[in-house]
């Protein structure tokens, strides 16, 4: 058995889990990162577009290499299909979930599930934050050393606010011709109330940051950024790595959480085989939700209990530019966000919100397949689409979600997380709603809604999983104070997605990361003068 | 081979036959020292020992190296058509003689047709012998309709039938064939061989389909190929037989293979075959299994793939077509069977592709389509297969749209 001594164990190598490693590593204290990953993700396409359609190879990318992402249905983001997110999504095996009506989005791979996330990088504000026992002034200084660190690009138009105001931001040279001309007339046109529209705030660098290269409009976006110019946590990761107090170990999954009343707070950990036991004096969390919640459930012996978990009830719709149908696909174009909007929900103080992506970078039998004419006519009308199209997700706030979390026991002893999804009927209204009001502005812009395109996929597809273990200011056990930390543990942290009391319906991935950094620098605090060496 | 209790030394007669051949490879590939008993020896194979033997004789005398020595005799002369002709002496000599030499078992390839009163000379002829062998030291194996493997024998008469006619009349489609792959003969007879069994032994498929069923799972799985089997009277088909016999360039059809086909009873042979741990597939299975099955699924890439890319497509992509279909479709990873014109104008299936998207042939075509997207040949044909003016090219969608809108009632007639 070997033992791990550190200030401070990190569990999880995704956003949440580098953003709390930088502050405490920076202050000089020594930091171990669990990571349960026990294979490389695979490489992205490192070519442009042209290139990349005409290898006769596209297809690995687009389904990898045992083309097991053609089986996966219509209804799921296309990202999930793809091999760089089959291989996100692969080996989660700990502990075991059953879902119903919900798909659990969750990863062991380095990185975690920003290897394959949609960059889209909105900070809260003090409205979002209603429900928070902290303020925007107190993510501010995390808002900011992030937006320096990863990259931020976007523009200056209605939606800074929203966005966030006040950060270092490059230009989005990523709008491609059809995202620039939405915006025009936006902004020419006289505003419908209640719905704004401006560049998206993306996690892409446009500017050379460190080994990144900045983004070159190659289109590949769905496949993995072979630049970098899209962030995801392995940037930091190599970053932290190359820090003398920064150690990270994978494979090493965590089966258990140390006991409630355990002060040298050891965890189990399972990798190649090995157990061994890391005594920390600050333990954090940041494995996911479901993993997350399931390690601390699993810790507890919660069995039955339910655990509500917040998710962004989302639907997507196609529209069209009638001017631009015929056009040939164009060469250059970015898969990532174009453009946000933020629309009012009616007889509410609430607001719905999501992006606009364009098509051309998409593999062209996603939209085929919802085309009801023969395939190779669907297949002709899709590429003459193609250019033409605007693709729109629509965000509810994840108060509108119904979903529970519940830990089960099963009859041979094994632990069991149970999700459960559901959309109220009021909800599905109010996404009906929201989407027809979407339209119309649309309309208003000269887009037109593609009939028969509107989705409403399962609970979960979101992938904005989060509010398990909620951070309140008096909680019972099972929440987290305002700095994070587990009650009724004693050292125990969690950052990631569970401790978010609650989900606007902007993103929630940027301030997750904002939020681990705020708590990586309490930690710092609490870790105060005495620096225990590194040992493994 | 690892160890096995049976038989060291197999004889075997009719070697060069279609089942002959396959249970010599067996044999040989288990490590059993083989025998090949016969006229020539122009086919044998190197590894089996050679003795020059023939239907009605003796066997010659030589000297075996073990008692642990079977005998299987799937020789058979077409020619003979008298239920003590030479068939029936020919085996009884045999029989005779091999226990002179000290054989310990005596395996006779019979048939499920074989009756007192079978249609054919065949099934009387096999009945007739299988009369003789009623001691502890033999047994009969009554092998069902054989399929699969080299294009040989009846299977190979079968094959040349369904591939080359989108509409084969048959005599008695309704009438219950047991099909059993090859290989899974050669399986049972080697188990026979070892095994102490006697009597009468059943190497059949456990569930009989119809004949007409069995043709066009024959159809699809090694063509990829829809095919009709209409019901012809017997009279008709043996008249047709005999008119095929005089005129060039057709295929010849056996006056006794027809009536062979006309009348073979049922055999329940579920605990015979449990009794040698032998399990039989179904036809579509075993024939997934041959070379011909991924054949028949490259066949099927290449319709799909020309169909949705509108042209010519590459083995690249149809290669992986066959791949994806046999990665992902699992429970019927075989090929479909497409109408019978689709091979040579692959645009037809615009008349026959289903509406609903949950029908197999949709999945297929999305997968052909996915596919077709990733390869050079489908990038060119979104380029708008050259042309270059984007009126042309709305015009072209145009077309495309108000084919399929003119073709539709086609469509839902055709599906109907």
């Amino acid at each position: 058995m070997t033992t791990i001594e550190a200030d401070a164990v990190i569990i999880g190598s995704g956003p949440a889990g580098v953003s709390a490693a930088w502050p405490i590593v920076e202050a000089g204290f020594s930091v171990v990162m669990l990571d349960a990953a026990a294979r490389p993700t695979p490489e992205p396409p490192a070519m442009d577009l042209t290139e990349f359609r005409r290898s006769g190879d596209g297809w690995r990318h687009a389904y990898g290499d045992d083309l097991c992402g053609l089986a996966l249905g219509g209804l799921r983001s296309p990202k999930f299909a793809t091999r760089i997110g089959q291989a996100v999504l692969a080996d989660a095996c700990h502990p075991m979930i059953r879902a119903t009506d919900f798909m659990p989005t969750r990863s062991f791979s380095a990185g975690g599930l920003s290897k394959m996330w949609g960059a889209v990088a909105p900070a809260y504000d003090d409205w979002d934050l209603r429900e928070y026992p902290i303020r925007k002034r107190d993510l501010d200084p995390s808002y900011r050393a992030l937006a320096a660190r990863i990259g931020l690009s976007g523009g200056d138009d209605d939606l800074t606010d929203f966005h966030g105001s006040g950060l270092p931001l490059q230009p989005p040279r990523w709008l491609t011709p059809i995202g620039a001309r939405l915006l025009d007339r936006y902004c020419r046109s006289k505003p419908l109330p209640g719905f704004m529209l401006g560049t998206a705030r993306n996690a892409v660098a446009t500017e050379t940051i460190a080994d990144r290269r900045p983004c070159n409009s190659c289109g590949l976006c769905l496949y993995g950024c072979a630049r970098g110019a899209i962030y995801d946590s392995t940037h930091d990761l190599a970053g932290l790595r190359r820090k003398p107090n920064f150690r990270y170990i994978s494979p090493a999954l965590v089966t258990r959480l140390p006991a409630i009343d355990d002060p040298a707070l050891t965890v189990d950990i399972e990798g190649k085989g090995h157990y061994s036991v890391a005594k920390a004096r600050v333990l954090v969390l940041a494995a996911g939700t479901l993993n997350s919640t399931g390690l601390v459930l699993a810790r507890c012996l919660r069995a039955g209990r339910k655990q509500r978990l917040l998710t962004n009830p989302v639907a997507a719709l196609a529209f069209f530019l009638p001017s631009r149908i015929g056009q040939p696909l164009a060469d250059t174009t970015f898969s990532l966000a174009q453009l946000s909007y933020r629309l009012e929900i009616s007889e509410s103080s609430d607001y719905a919100s999501g992006n606009l992506y364009t098509a051309d970078g998409l593999p062209l039998a996603i939209l085929a397949e919802k085309l009801p004419v023969s395939r190779p006519t669907a297949l002709h009308l899709s590429a003459l689409m193609a250019s033409a199209l605007v693709l729109a997700t629509f965000f509810l706030p994840g108060r509108y979600s119904q979903n529970a979390v519940t830990l089960n026991i099963r009859g041979d002893g094994r632990e069991e997380l149970v999700v459960e999804g559901r959309i109220s009927e009021d909800t599905n209204m109010l996404i009906l709603e929201g989407i027809k009001k979407l339209a119309r502005a649309m309309r208003h812009l000269g887009a037109i809604a593609v009939p028969g395109s509107r989705s409403i996929p399962v609970s979960g597809t979101d992938a904005h999983l989060a509010g398990t273990l909620p951070m309140k200011e008096h909680g019972e056990d099972l929440t987290c104070t305002p700095d994070c930390e587990l009650r009724p543990w004693r050292g125990l942290f969690v950052v990631d997605g569970s401790c978010l009391p609650d989900l606007p319906s902007k993103h929630c991935t940027f301030t997750i990361m904002a939020n681990a950094d705020r708590v990586g620098r309490v930690l710092v605090k609490r870790l105060g003068n005495n620096r225990v060496g590194l040992s493994i | 081979m690892g160890q096995r209790n049976g038989v060291e030394h197999v004889l075997v007669t009719g070697a060069n036959g279609y089942i002959g051949s396959r249970l010599v490879q067996m044999a040989l590939n288990q490590g059993r020292a083989v025998t090949i008993l016969g006229r020539s020896d122009r086919e044998a194979s190197p590894l089996a020992r050679f003795v020059k033997w023939e239907l009605g004789t003796d066997l010659p005398e030589f000297v075996l190296d073990t008692n642990q020595t079977a005998l299987v005799h799937l020789a058979h002369d077409w020619t003979d058509r008298g239920e003590a002709g030479i068939n029936y002496r020919g085996t009884i000599k045999l029989l005779t003689s091999a226990r002179r030499l000290r054989v310990a078992r005596f395996v006779f390839v019979s048939s499920v047709s074989a009756r007192a009163d079978a249609l054919n000379a065949y099934g009387r002829i096999k009945w007739r012998i299988e009369q003789l062998l009623d001691d502890a030291d033999t047994v009969a194996a009554r092998v069902g309709l054989v399929y699969g493997g080299p294009a040989r024998g009846m299977y190979g008469l079968l094959l040349k039938l369904v591939s080359s006619t989108p509409i084969l009349p048959m005599v008695d489609p309704c009438r219950l064939v047991q099909p059993i792959h090859v290989d899974e003969v050669c399986h049972g007879l080697l188990a026979l061989a070892d095994g102490e069994t006697t009597g009468r032994v059943g190497l059949a498929g456990p569930v009989p389909v119809t004949f007409g069923e069995f043709l066009k799972t024959l159809a699809r799985e090694t063509s990829a190929a829809s095919l009709i089997v209409p019901s012809v009277p017997l009279r008709l088909a043996l008249l047709g037989a005999s008119v095929a016999s005089h005129l060039p360039f057709v295929v010849k059809v056996d006056r006794e293979r027809i009536l062979g086909l006309a009348g073979a009873p049922q055999l329940n042979c579920k605990g015979d075959l449990e009794t040698l741990g032998l399990s039989v597939e179904r036809v579509e299975v075993g024939l997934r299994r041959d070379p011909i099955g991924t054949k028949a699924l490259l066949r099927e890439g290449s319709i799909l793939g020309r169909y949705v890319s509108r042209r010519h497509v590459r083995g690249n992509l149809i290669r992986l077509y066959a791949r994806t279909i046999r990665t992902l479709d699992e429970d019927r990873a075989g090929p479909l069977a497409l109408p019978w014109l689709a091979l040579y104008a692959p645009s037809l299936l615009r008349l026959y592709e289903p509406r609903r998207s949950d029908a197999v042939l949709a999945k297929r075509l999305h997968v052909a389509m996915a596919l077709a997207e990733f390869s050079p040949e489908g990038v060119s044909t979104m380029d708008g297969s050259g042309v270059a003016a984007r009126s042309a090219r709305l015009l072209c969608a145009f077309w495309q749209v108000s084919l399929d809108a003119i073709l539709f009632p086609f469509r839902l007639w055709l599906k109907r």
